[in-house]
Protein backbone atom coordinates (compact mmCIF):
# COMPACT_ATOMS: atom_id res chain seq x y z
CA UNK A 1 0.00 0.00 0.00
CA UNK A 2 1.38 3.37 -1.03
CA UNK A 3 2.35 5.76 1.73
CA UNK A 4 0.94 9.06 0.46
CA UNK A 5 1.23 10.67 3.90
CA UNK A 6 5.00 10.27 3.90
CA UNK A 7 5.21 11.74 0.42
CA UNK A 8 3.01 14.69 1.43
CA UNK A 9 4.95 15.31 4.64
CA UNK A 10 8.24 15.23 2.75
CA UNK A 11 6.91 17.68 0.17
CA UNK A 12 5.55 19.98 2.91
CA UNK A 13 9.02 20.06 4.46
CA UNK A 14 10.47 20.93 1.07
CA UNK A 15 12.64 17.83 0.95
CA UNK A 16 13.49 15.66 -2.02
CA UNK A 17 13.78 11.89 -1.64
CA UNK A 18 17.56 12.21 -1.75
CA UNK A 19 17.61 14.88 0.98
CA UNK A 20 15.32 12.89 3.25
CA UNK A 21 17.41 9.77 2.62
CA UNK A 22 20.60 11.60 3.60
CA UNK A 23 19.01 12.98 6.77
CA UNK A 24 17.74 9.55 7.78
CA UNK A 25 20.86 7.65 6.69
CA UNK A 26 19.44 5.39 4.03
CA UNK A 27 19.59 5.26 0.24
CA UNK A 28 17.21 7.31 -1.93
CA UNK A 29 15.80 4.08 -3.36
CA UNK A 30 14.78 2.96 0.13
CA UNK A 31 12.78 6.15 0.69
CA UNK A 32 11.21 5.64 -2.74
CA UNK A 33 10.36 2.02 -1.89
CA UNK A 34 8.69 3.08 1.38
CA UNK A 35 6.62 5.72 -0.40
CA UNK A 36 5.57 3.26 -3.08
CA UNK A 37 4.71 0.65 -0.44
CA UNK A 38 7.26 -1.82 -1.77
CA UNK A 39 9.13 -1.98 1.52
CA UNK A 40 7.96 -1.99 5.14
CA UNK A 41 10.56 -0.15 7.23
CA UNK A 42 11.62 -1.25 10.70
CA UNK A 43 10.40 0.71 13.72
CA UNK A 44 13.84 2.31 14.10
CA UNK A 45 13.72 3.68 10.57
CA UNK A 46 10.12 4.85 11.04
CA UNK A 47 11.16 6.75 14.16
CA UNK A 48 14.10 8.34 12.35
CA UNK A 49 11.82 9.50 9.52
CA UNK A 50 9.28 10.88 11.99
CA UNK A 51 11.98 12.80 13.87
CA UNK A 52 13.30 14.37 10.67
CA UNK A 53 9.81 15.35 9.49
CA UNK A 54 8.64 16.45 12.95
CA UNK A 55 5.68 14.09 13.03
CA UNK A 56 4.58 11.08 15.06
CA UNK A 57 4.43 7.42 14.05
CA UNK A 58 0.63 7.67 14.05
CA UNK A 59 0.73 10.57 11.63
CA UNK A 60 2.87 8.80 9.10
CA UNK A 61 2.54 5.06 9.47
CA UNK A 62 -0.69 4.15 11.26
CA UNK A 63 -3.35 2.75 8.97
CA UNK A 64 -7.00 2.30 9.91
CA UNK A 65 -8.54 -1.12 9.22
CA UNK B 1 54.31 -10.90 -26.48
CA UNK B 2 56.02 -7.76 -25.12
CA UNK B 3 52.81 -5.81 -25.69
CA UNK B 4 50.88 -8.35 -23.65
CA UNK B 5 53.45 -8.19 -20.84
CA UNK B 6 53.20 -4.39 -20.70
CA UNK B 7 49.45 -4.66 -20.76
CA UNK B 8 49.50 -7.23 -17.97
CA UNK B 9 51.63 -4.92 -15.80
CA UNK B 10 49.23 -2.01 -16.46
CA UNK B 11 46.26 -4.17 -15.55
CA UNK B 12 47.99 -5.35 -12.38
CA UNK B 13 48.74 -1.77 -11.31
CA UNK B 14 45.14 -0.76 -12.09
CA UNK B 15 43.87 -3.68 -10.02
CA UNK B 16 46.08 -2.81 -7.04
CA UNK B 17 44.96 0.83 -7.21
CA UNK B 18 41.32 -0.25 -7.44
CA UNK B 19 41.61 -2.56 -4.43
CA UNK B 20 43.40 0.20 -2.50
CA UNK B 21 40.69 2.71 -3.39
CA UNK B 22 37.91 0.28 -2.53
CA UNK B 23 39.52 -0.42 0.85
CA UNK B 24 39.81 3.31 1.56
CA UNK B 25 36.18 3.81 0.59
CA UNK B 26 35.20 0.96 2.88
CA UNK B 27 36.97 2.63 5.77
CA UNK B 28 35.19 5.92 5.08
CA UNK B 29 31.55 4.97 4.92
CA UNK B 30 30.73 1.69 3.26
CA UNK B 31 27.39 1.10 4.74
CA UNK B 32 24.19 -0.50 3.55
CA UNK B 33 20.76 0.34 4.90
CA UNK B 34 18.30 -2.23 6.24
CA UNK B 35 16.47 -2.74 2.92
CA UNK B 36 19.74 -3.22 1.06
CA UNK B 37 20.93 -5.82 3.57
CA UNK B 38 17.69 -7.77 3.08
CA UNK B 39 18.03 -7.61 -0.68
CA UNK B 40 21.66 -8.75 -0.51
CA UNK B 41 20.57 -11.74 1.56
CA UNK B 42 18.01 -12.68 -1.08
CA UNK B 43 20.68 -12.12 -3.70
CA UNK B 44 22.94 -14.68 -1.98
CA UNK B 45 20.05 -17.14 -2.07
CA UNK B 46 19.41 -16.56 -5.78
CA UNK B 47 23.10 -16.81 -6.60
CA UNK B 48 23.52 -20.03 -4.67
CA UNK B 49 20.39 -21.53 -6.20
CA UNK B 50 21.45 -20.69 -9.74
CA UNK B 51 24.91 -22.14 -9.00
CA UNK B 52 23.31 -25.40 -7.84
CA UNK B 53 20.97 -25.58 -10.85
CA UNK B 54 23.85 -24.87 -13.20
CA UNK B 55 26.00 -27.56 -11.58
CA UNK B 56 23.15 -30.02 -11.89
CA UNK B 57 22.75 -29.22 -15.60
CA UNK B 58 26.48 -29.62 -16.18
CA UNK B 59 26.46 -32.99 -14.43
CA UNK B 60 23.45 -34.05 -16.52
CA UNK B 61 25.21 -32.92 -19.67
CA UNK B 62 28.28 -34.92 -18.73
CA UNK B 63 26.45 -37.98 -17.44
CA UNK B 64 23.58 -38.35 -19.88
CA UNK B 65 24.77 -36.78 -23.12
CA UNK B 66 28.44 -37.50 -22.53
CA UNK B 67 29.62 -33.94 -23.16
CA UNK B 68 33.17 -33.13 -22.11
CA UNK B 69 32.70 -29.82 -20.28
CA UNK B 70 35.95 -29.96 -18.22
CA UNK B 71 36.97 -26.30 -17.78
CA UNK B 72 33.86 -24.75 -19.25
CA UNK B 73 31.38 -26.46 -16.95
CA UNK B 74 33.04 -25.27 -13.76
CA UNK B 75 33.60 -21.74 -15.13
CA UNK B 76 30.05 -21.34 -16.35
CA UNK B 77 28.60 -22.48 -13.01
CA UNK B 78 30.81 -20.12 -11.01
CA UNK B 79 30.16 -17.12 -13.17
CA UNK B 80 26.44 -17.78 -13.48
CA UNK B 81 26.18 -17.77 -9.67
CA UNK B 82 28.26 -14.63 -9.33
CA UNK B 83 26.48 -12.81 -12.12
CA UNK B 84 23.06 -13.70 -10.74
CA UNK B 85 24.02 -12.33 -7.33
CA UNK B 86 25.53 -9.12 -8.72
CA UNK B 87 22.74 -8.43 -11.20
CA UNK B 88 20.06 -9.12 -8.57
CA UNK B 89 21.71 -6.68 -6.17
CA UNK B 90 22.22 -4.00 -8.82
CA UNK B 91 18.64 -4.35 -10.05
CA UNK B 92 17.27 -3.95 -6.51
CA UNK B 93 19.58 -1.04 -5.63
CA UNK B 94 21.62 -3.00 -3.12
CA UNK B 95 24.94 -3.29 -4.95
CA UNK B 96 26.29 0.15 -4.14
CA UNK B 97 26.47 1.29 -0.52
CA UNK B 98 24.84 4.53 0.62
CA UNK B 99 26.38 7.51 -1.12
CA UNK B 100 28.46 5.49 -3.61
CA UNK B 101 28.39 6.70 -7.19
CA UNK B 102 27.73 4.19 -9.99
CA UNK B 103 29.98 6.00 -12.49
CA UNK B 104 33.17 4.57 -10.98
CA UNK B 105 31.81 1.02 -11.21
CA UNK B 106 30.74 1.60 -14.81
CA UNK B 107 34.31 2.53 -15.73
CA UNK B 108 35.68 -0.42 -13.76
CA UNK B 109 33.31 -2.81 -15.56
CA UNK B 110 34.28 -1.36 -18.95
CA UNK B 111 38.00 -1.77 -18.21
CA UNK B 112 37.55 -5.36 -17.03
CA UNK B 113 35.43 -6.25 -20.08
CA UNK B 114 38.06 -4.81 -22.44
CA UNK B 115 40.94 -6.56 -20.62
CA UNK B 116 39.16 -9.89 -20.63
CA UNK B 117 38.11 -9.68 -24.26
CA UNK B 118 41.74 -9.44 -25.43
CA UNK B 119 42.46 -13.11 -24.73
CA UNK B 120 39.49 -14.55 -26.65
CA UNK B 121 39.98 -12.06 -29.51
CA UNK B 122 43.67 -12.97 -29.97
CA UNK B 123 42.70 -16.64 -29.74
CA UNK B 124 40.14 -16.14 -32.45
CA UNK B 125 42.58 -14.14 -34.60
CA UNK B 126 45.08 -16.99 -34.41
CA UNK B 127 42.45 -19.07 -36.12
CA UNK B 128 41.76 -21.49 -33.30
CA UNK B 129 38.34 -23.05 -32.99
CA UNK B 130 35.73 -22.09 -30.45
CA UNK B 131 35.86 -25.55 -28.92
CA UNK B 132 39.61 -25.27 -28.43
CA UNK B 133 39.17 -21.88 -26.80
CA UNK B 134 36.50 -23.14 -24.45
CA UNK B 135 38.76 -25.95 -23.31
CA UNK B 136 41.65 -23.62 -22.49
CA UNK B 137 42.15 -21.07 -19.73
CA UNK B 138 40.91 -18.35 -22.10
CA UNK B 139 37.35 -19.39 -21.32
CA UNK B 140 37.88 -17.88 -17.85
CA UNK B 141 38.51 -14.51 -19.53
CA UNK B 142 35.43 -14.96 -21.66
CA UNK B 143 33.21 -15.76 -18.68
CA UNK B 144 34.70 -12.95 -16.58
CA UNK B 145 34.16 -10.50 -19.43
CA UNK B 146 30.56 -11.62 -19.91
CA UNK B 147 29.92 -11.40 -16.16
CA UNK B 148 31.16 -7.81 -15.94
CA UNK B 149 29.38 -6.92 -19.17
CA UNK B 150 26.09 -8.07 -17.66
CA UNK B 151 26.78 -6.13 -14.44
CA UNK B 152 27.82 -3.02 -16.38
CA UNK B 153 24.73 -3.09 -18.58
CA UNK B 154 22.49 -3.53 -15.52
CA UNK B 155 24.17 -0.59 -13.75
CA UNK B 156 23.68 1.55 -16.88
CA UNK B 157 19.98 0.67 -17.13
CA UNK B 158 19.49 1.36 -13.42
CA UNK B 159 21.28 4.71 -13.69
CA UNK B 160 18.93 5.70 -16.48
CA UNK B 161 15.86 4.57 -14.56
CA UNK B 162 17.03 6.36 -11.42
CA UNK B 163 17.39 9.63 -13.29
CA UNK B 164 13.84 9.49 -14.62
CA UNK B 165 12.54 8.39 -11.20
CA UNK B 166 14.26 11.28 -9.44
CA UNK B 167 13.06 13.87 -11.92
Amino acid sequence: MKNFRLKEARAENGLSQQQLAELVGVSRQTVNAIEKGDYNPTVNLCISICRVLGLTLNDLFWTEE
Amino acid sequence: MVLFSVFAVIVLIALILTVFRLMQGEKKSKQYDERQLLVRGKGYQCGFLSLCICLMLVMLAEGIWGLDTSYVGACVCLFVGLTTYAVYCVWNDAFLAIGQKPGYYMILCAVIVVCNSLGPVSHWKEGRSLEEMLHSVVCMNLMCGLCFLAVGITIAIKMRRDRTEES
